[in-house]
């Protein structure tokens, strides 16, 4: 379903050129919970927006459902993230002026689908999230807990092929954490949608299906996880 | 995006940053108010000068005369350039011509009344059925198909006297041109009115026949109508323009009476004729059609001309104010989009992630300017219906001197001043837009 081979990446700066992610291969079956788990500097949040086409490798190849996005232009690349990705941020990102319902809605805008179609599933999705009551609330009125659920919402309501979420939990409490990774759990078992996610916590990598560790731009483990297993 | 989807963002953005949207609408009211003012001033300016000019020239009639060389009577069996009666008729039928008024002049000629009061009068035959198509009003009386029938103009009713008293007045001036007091007698009984309707009267001519005075009258007549003051015209000077308008018929008795023999009807030449036209717009090709009939025209298109080019370099320079005034407004739509792009990366870097492309993220923002300037637009309206409440008013009570007596804003006016900032909304929103759609998603994701 997705496949990295060979990718490395480097960036630029005044000092020079610091490699980042260093021959990399990796492969993501359809319906998989991913955990991509390293230190801070450890490569694993560069290597989620290569895999999420926010950037391109300096060499290898990121295929999707069969297609190397590293080939795509910018638009190409746009519509790619439309149809096959979906995302969800630490920091949730939500539009303040928008309400719940239609934060959920906003990547359905993109798509040219119609209000009625598009209220009817972000209905759909909120009430798998718990928020139904919520849809006509505004970010500024939600906690944090709910406002990651509304950006989990947000990403599955194009139906995408895998989802990326960078540090979900990061922003939690440990309880709001459980309740979020509980809500990613029943999602990947309803829906069968592919998850791979960055943290930095191993216990939030020992609840995924597998965890692909890095260290300084290299892939030092990829194992199941005892859960898993 | 949906259009409806597209506006809704943009007013949501609109209605959410209040302080960018209040610096936006001020800029562009103000410009478009400026464009509306100037477009109206010079329009008001021009229309006004159109109706003085249509008050004091008719635009919509063309007056014909002979094209005869050396004079009417040059004594020529054929005379090609001579108006005649036929001509009248080919005229009459032409494309877009309403009236036709015809004028044989009868020379000046001496009425007196029943009472022997008499002043001398300038005499026309013509169509009287026509008058009033020719702005003719009656202050008493119309026209009658009798043919004894005389319609009497405002100043034929004014300075008729007894000739005992005319002549001693005359012979008294005479030897003392600079008695005022006689003067002013002279020119009080020429402002005495004296009531002519239904009046009989009889025209004179003393003429010298074989180095003899003779005094010729004509048979009686009676005026069954009373004209008006002329539109245009002051009353002032109305009294003194004295004409009394006859039938053709009568105008042909008249003439052979005091020696002119024009003959029937027929044969009549006539001296010039009024043409009224359907619309201004058809003056000229009138004009053409009568210059085949081998006849001199001439109307008041010109006039227009003259009026329209001296407003059209007024119109530019007024008009190039207002868009100027719009440029330097459009400055604070281009600093706030500006402004708010910046604002807005992180938000537009999110909508790039979640699959937004670069026409759309422009569309955002291009729609949002338009709004505004839509918005800018209808605040302009409302401006320059203030400005030019409070400009008529200081023109009416003289605090204020300009050229127009009264600024009016025509509906046409309003599409154009909110059409002049839609265009400047969208146009300074088109950077912006550029610059947004240009955002680096993981750059502002990374580093806010």
């Amino acid at each position: 379903m997705l496949q990295v081979e060979q990718v490395s990446h480097s960036f630029r700066n005044a000092g020079g050129v610091i490699p980042v992610l260093k021959d990399i291969n990796l492969t993501v079956s359809a319906g998989e919970m991913v955990a991509l788990l390293g230190s801070s500097g450890s490569g694993k949040s560069t290597l989620l927006h290569l895999m999420a086409g926010f950037m391109k490798p300096d060499t290898g190849s990121i295929r999707i459902a069969g297609q190397d996005i590293v080939k795509l232009s910018e638009n190409q690349l746009a519509e790619y993230r439309r149809f096959h990705i979906g995302y969800i941020f630490q920091s949730y990102e939500l539009i303040p002026n928008l309400t719940i319902r239609e934060n959920v809605e906003l990547p359905l805008l993109f798509l040219r689908v119609s209000p009625s179609k598009r209220k009817k599933k972000a209905m759909e999705l909120l009430a798998q999230v718990g928020l139904t009551d919520k849809s006509g609330l505004f970010p500024s009125q939600l906690s944090g807990g709910q406002q990651q659920r509304v950006s989990i919402a947000r990403a599955l309501i194009t139906e995408p092929s895998v989802i990326f979420a960078d540090e979900p939990t990061g922003n939690l409490d440990t309880s709001t954490e459980e309740e979020v990774l509980a809500i990613l759990h029943r999602l990947n078992t309803d829906l069968r949608t592919t998850f791979i996610i960055v943290t930095h916590e191993a216990e939030v990598a020992a609840q995924m299906g597998r965890t692909i560790t890095l260290q300084q731009g290299h892939l030092v483990d990829n194992r199941q996880s005892p859960i898993a297993m | 995006m949906r259009p409806n989807d597209l506006l809704r963002m943009a007013w949501g953005q609109i209605s959410r940053r209040k302080v960018v949207t209040l610096l936006c609408m001020i800029g562009l009211s103000v410009g478009c108010a400026a464009i509306i003012l100037a477009i109206s001033i010079s329009s008001s300016a021009q229309a006004q000068s159109i109706a003085e000019m249509n008050r004091t020239y008719k635009m919509d009639e063309i007056t014909v005369s002979a094209k005869t060389v050396g004079g009417r009577n040059s004594g020529s069996a054929f005379d090609r350039g001579a108006m005649t009666m036929q001509k009248l008729d080919v005229i009459k039928r032409l494309p877009h011509v309403t009236a036709v008024l015809p004028q044989v002049n009868v020379p000046l000629l001496e009425m007196y009344t029943m009472e022997d009061k008499s002043v001398d009068v300038q005499v026309i035959g013509t169509d009287l059925t026509m008058l009033s198509r020719f702005g003719y009003a009656f202050a008493e009386g119309g026209v009658s198909t009798m043919p004894d029938t005389v319609v009497a103009n405002y100043g034929a009713s004014f300075g008729l006297m007894d000739p005992k008293t005319k002549k001693d007045l005359i012979e008294k001036l005479s030897s003392d041109p600079y008695n005022d007091e006689l003067y002013m007698k002279y020119d009080e009984l020429g402002r005495k009115h004296t009531k002519l309707f239904q009046q009989q009267i009889h025209f004179r001519q003393t003429m010298n026949i074989n180095n003899a005075n003779v005094v010729k009258s004509s048979l009686p007549l009676r005026i069954r109508g009373v004209l008006q003051v002329k539109d245009g015209s002051s009353e002032e000077y109305s009294i003194y323009d004295k004409q009394l308008y006859v039938s053709l018929d009568t105008a042909i008795l008249l003439k052979e009476r005091f020696g002119d023999n024009s003959g029937t009807v027929a044969k009549l030449k006539l001296d010039s004729l009024t043409v009224k036209v359907e619309d201004k717009r058809y003056v000229a090709q009138v004009e053409r059609l009568i210059g085949k009939l081998y006849l001199n025209t001439q109307s008041n298109l010109f006039q227009e001309k003259v009026i329209q080019e001296k407003f059209a370099t007024f119109k530019k320079t007024t008009l190039g104010i207002g868009i100027f005034i719009l440029m330097l407004a459009s400055l604070s739509i281009f600093v706030a989009m500006t402004m708010s792009t910046h604002q807005r990366r992180r938000q537009i870097g999110v909508m790039k992630i979640l699959g937004a492309n670069l026409w759309q993220i422009r569309q955002l923002f291009v729609g949002e300017a338009a709004v505004l300037g839509l918005m800018g637009g209808i605040a302009g309206i409302a401006i320059a219906y203030l400005a030019v409440a409070g400009l008529n008013r200081a023109v009416a009570t003289g605090l204020l001197t300009l050229n127009v007596k009264e600024v009016s804003i025509s509906l046409s006016v309003l599409p154009v001043g909110i059409g002049f900032a839609l265009l400047t909304g969208i146009f300074t929103g088109i950077y912006p837009a550029i610059s947004a759609s240009r955002t680096n998603a993981l750059e502002v994701i990374k580093n806010g």
